[in-house]
């Protein structure tokens, strides 16, 4: 590892503890402020970080973190549950010379517009119920997919298809598949089949039960879904969402905005919560009643919902929900699960996707203290250990002009798509790159540093 | 209660409304007629009354006005205003009593039109005027009024302000209440002017441009002459006076937005959405029936009669253009029905108001869907914002008041001798502040017929709908009067 990093994290929640466990293992310095003292003791006996006990918003507690008057402290990430907490820990980190501050923000109204970061001079402000809830709304719209992330600002995406006995693409290799759909531009990037996984090529193929993962432009990715699952394209008419926190909520607002005439219920227990959700939303059934209460859910249609979203503050519930939906037959069923224990055991209960909040935070603060250069997002997928990422070409580099097959990649890289101006390409061994290009790599294992060597972003 | 600030305030509002007669005096002067010594001598007495009152309240503090008080300011203030208002009329022996007096100005400060004159044009010019200027200073509201030019009414402003002005929940345009006034009647004067203007232009004199523009702006619907607006048989007046009833039933707030510049207020108001709505149904079906029925005889007619009187009626002005009592039955209940909606929160008309029937009839549709889904919370919104429920309660509790009223008072003034569409029409006109009802007491008719106990009653019912009942209903209310 070259350059070694000094990182100060306040806050050791869930996403906390992510960041935390991957950076020390990366071999970065930790330091980690945690207000309670029983989670800093876990933590200490853990992971190989140092923990300071204390409230980070308190300049002191930060002195003792290391920061302090012209410190040499590379990253202050703040991810407590408190915006106010976090906004100070960064404005007092950014006071005392700390490079690059991040910070979680609960409050969306934050990072609705990019200014208020650079208002309250922080680095980078990330709310992630906000991307969450776009993959929510994808794994809705495109129901066939168990997972899906945006790529190039929601023009394109990567998404992950399972093969089934019924599938049209059973039986046939990828050098079939592209002879008889010429106008489909689909990358084929990652086949997970009994839990190992392959990197797809021409004469690969398709069994039932493999995952595929693939990259798709966003009004592609119907055609591609054809291919796995021929009956299942409809549009979105009616969602349920359980459990009326920041994610259901921003959900809920997502979805009336884009599907007009679409009918979206969300239902919580708690009555006075339940009020306010009514007051703020509007053209949203506000319900007040438990998720597992099977005759409210038979009374209000689930059996005719097109996608039923479990969104509480708990997993356990959340998949025991989405089981329920799956069994009360809902079309589509997705549990947001935060541990990621659960995330795997998931996949052997009848629930359709998964989605995981901490990692998609955990991803973005990753991604800018790994890869401070680049500009575009990473995605963690992390059941394969493997990393997407958008990267911009500069014009320096040594590959611009250079044929993709003269660039010997490694196995397990991808370039996937590249957006060149306006327009996304898929590209073919005799695209060359030009400065400018912004590529999407998917890589997997520790590969993704070598291909942005390769690619000649500067580190 | 702190009697003596509700005195010093009354002493003051009957100054006011004192010295404002010297505006027909000069009317009654430059024309030399008799009832110059009328006003004159009102305005003495007035005075008087008001420096004696004024006299009694010293020693309370402005800034301890509170809700109570307020109550209790502002309707004496509309009752003591009409009483000294009515001395003109009884001095000049323009009425035949007192009690008609009193009804004729009361009449005329909470902007109803309803007459006991039976030849208008009898009367001396002074005294029309006054009349229409009761209408005028009573429109945008004579505490309203007060609060714009006397500028020590401070924290207490806000609770006369909301006792006076009609609407669910008046809100001020300026964080300092006293601004807030005087921007309601600078807007009330420049709409005014615009309309005296217009008739000007049409050809109409400076008097008669003069009391039309007061009963239109104000809602109020007195007119100099025996056969209001149809007496001059004129396109370019009725379409004019239309135009600025309609105006004048809107949101005034509204008004000032769109002179500030912002021109799609008007449009994303929902209760002005509404009242667009309803006018249109009415004009339209009531020109339809007038044109089918052959009442009258060319299209242009049944539009123009039916747009007049649908938004004189709506905006509870009452002036008329044609015998509408002698109307299809259907256009006679709609303009039936109309009394009862009224203008916009806000604007110088009464009536339900239109903000309110839209919120029961969501408040209707929420119990529909409440049936439907019983675990769903439901919450009605207005304009984009959730109405709280103490707000739609007394929106409610304002109806069911209203309904029951004009139950009690049709009662009474039956037992007055009227039949059942006069005492019906007499309080939905005079609680609604139109002034015109059905039969006897319709356009071509007037109120001099009603028993003395009818006119009191009436009167009555004018405070109530001009005040919206409960800032009158509250001084009946024991707990108001202890500390």
């Amino acid at each position: 590892m070259e350059g070694v990093m000094k990182i100060v994290i306040v806050g050791a929640g869930n996403v906390g503890y992510t960041i935390a466990r991957s950076l020390s293992q990366e071999g970065h310095d930790i330091v980690v402020v945690e207000r309670s003292q029983d989670v800093a003791a876990r933590l200490e006996d853990e992971l190989d970080v140092a923990v300071v006990v204390g409230n980070g918003a308190r300049p002191p507690v930060l002195e003792r973190a290391g920061i302090s008057e012209g410190c040499d402290v590379d990253f202050l990430v703040a991810c407590t549950d408190h915006d106010e907490v976090n906004i100070m820990a960064c404005w007092v980190a950014k006071r005392c010379g700390v490079k690059r501050a991040i910070s979680r923000a609960r409050g969306m109204e934050y990072t609705d517009t990019p200014q208020w970061a650079s208002f309250l001079g922080i680095d980078v402000m990330n709310s992630p119920e906000r991307s969450v809830a776009r993959d929510i709304e994808d794994l809705l719209a495109v129901n066939a997919a168990v997972h899906a992330s945006e790529l190039f600002d929601g023009k394109a995406g990567s998404y992950a298809f399972r093969v089934e006995s019924t599938s049209p693409i059973l039986g046939k290799s990828l050098i079939d598949v592209g002879r008889e759909n010429p106008g489909l531009s689909s990358v084929m990037v990652y086949v997970e089949r009994d839990g190992k996984g392959i990197v797809p090529s021409g004469e690969w193929v398709a069994q039932e039960g493999d995952l595929c993962f693939l990259v798709s432009f966003r009004d592609m990715v119907f055609k591609v879904q054809e291919l796995f699952h021929p009956a299942k394209g409809r549009g979105l008419r009616r969602v349920m969402i359980v459990g009326g926190g920041k994610l259901g909520v921003h959900l809920a607002r997502r979805l009336v905005k884009s599907y007009r005439g679409i009918e979206v219920k969300i239902l919580d227990r708690n009555r006075e919560k339940c009020v306010r959700l009514a007051e703020e939303l509007q053209d949203v059934r506000v319900l007040w009643g438990d998720g597992t209460d099977e005759k409210l859910l038979k009374h209000e249609g689930i059996q005719d919902v097109d996608g039923f979203v479990a969104t509480t503050d708990n997993d356990e519930l959340n998949m025991i929900l989405a089981t329920l939906g799956s069994r009360m037959k809902a079309r589509k069923t997705v549990a947001v699960v935060r541990k990621e224990v659960y995330s795997r055991l998931a996949e052997s209960l009848p629930i359709d996707a998964v989605v995981n909040p901490n990692d998609s935070l955990a991803s973005v603060i990753l991604r800018h203290v790994r890869y401070p250069e680049t500009a575009g997002s990473l995605s963690l997928i992390d059941r394969i250990g493997a990393e997407m990422l958008e990267v911009s070409i500069p014009g320096d580099s040594s590959v611009v002009g250079v044929k993709l097959r003269d660039l010997n990649m490694p196995k397990g890289i991808i370039l996937a798509m590249v957006k060149r101006g306006e327009a996304i390409i898929v590209p073919g061994g005799e695209l060359a790159l030009c400065g400018g290009d912004v590529v999407s790599i998917f890589a997997t294992g520790d590969l993704l540093p070598r291909a942005i060597r390769i690619l000649g972003v500067s580190p | 209660m702190r009697f003596r600030l509700v005195l010093r305030v009354l002493g003051l509002l009957v100054g006011i409304v004192s010295l404002s007669m010297m505006w027909p005096l000069y009317w009654s002067l430059s024309d030399g007629t008799p009832d110059s010594g009328a006003f004159v001598a009102s305005i003495l007495i007035g005075v008087c009354a008001g420096a004696l009152l004024f006299a009694l309240g010293r020693g309370d503090d402005y800034q301890e006005l509170g809700i109570r008080e307020a109550f209790a300011v502002v309707t004496l203030s509309w009752v003591v205003a009409s009483a000294v208002g009515a001395l003109p009329f009884y001095l000049s022996h323009s009425v035949p009593s007192y009690t008609d007096g009193f009804f004729e100005a009361m009449s005329g400060f909470s902007t109803t039109g309803a007459s006991i004159l039976t030849d208008i044009e009898a009367n001396p010019r002074g005294i029309l005027f006054w009349r229409s200027l009761t209408h005028w200073l009573g429109g945008m509201g004579i505490i309203v009024l007060s609060l714009a030019i006397l500028p020590f009414i401070g924290v207490g402003g806000m609770q006369l302000f909301k006792a006076e002005v009609p609407g669910p929940t008046p809100e001020k345009l300026t964080p300092r209440v006293q601004q807030t006034a005087v921007l309601l009647w600078g807007v009330y004067v420049f709409l005014s002017a615009l309309e005296i203007v217009a008739l000007c232009l049409g050809g109409m004199n400076i008097f008669e441009s003069l009391t039309h523009t007061f009963g239109t702006m104000a809602t109020g619907g007195f007119s100099p002459l025996n056969g209001s607006i149809g007496q001059y048989q004129n396109a370019y007046f009725d379409w004019v006076i239309t135009l600025f009833m309609f105006l004048a039933g809107a949101n005034f707030t509204l008004h000032y937005m769109v002179l500030k510049g912002k021109w799609g207020s008007f449009w994303r108001d929902e209760e002005f959405r509404f009242y667009v709505k309803v006018v249109l149904f009415s004009t339209v079906s009531v020109a339809l029936a007038l044109y089918i029925s052959g009442h009258v005889s060319s299209i242009e007619r049944a539009i123009r009669d039916g747009a007049f009187q649908v938004v004189s009626i709506i905006t509870t002005t009452g002036y008329a253009t044609a015998n509408f009592d002698l109307w299809p039955f259907y256009t006679k209940m709609v303009l039936f029905l109309l009394m009862f909606v009224g203008g916009c929160a806000g604007s110088t008309g009464g009536g339900i108001k239109n903000v309110r029937i839209m919120a029961l009839v969501r408040r209707v549709g929420m119990e529909m869907v409440h049936l439907l889904h019983p675990q769903q919370i439901v919450r009605i919104r207005l304009n984009g914002r959730v109405l709280k429920e103490d707000v739609l309660a007394s929106m409610t509790a304002f109806f069911i008041l209203y309904t029951l009223l004009f139950a009690g008072f049709s009662l009474v003034m039956s037992a007055t001798g009227l039949d059942l569409v006069e005492a019906m029409s007499s309080v939905a006109a005079t609680l609604g502040n139109i002034g015109p009802g059905f039969g006897q007491i319709g356009p071509v008719g007037n109120y001099s017929a009603i028993s003395d106990l009818g006119k009191w009653v009436l009167s009555l019912c004018m405070l109530l709908g001009r005040l919206e009942i409960f800032t009158v209903v509250m001084l009946f209310v024991p707990g108001t009067w202890r500390q």
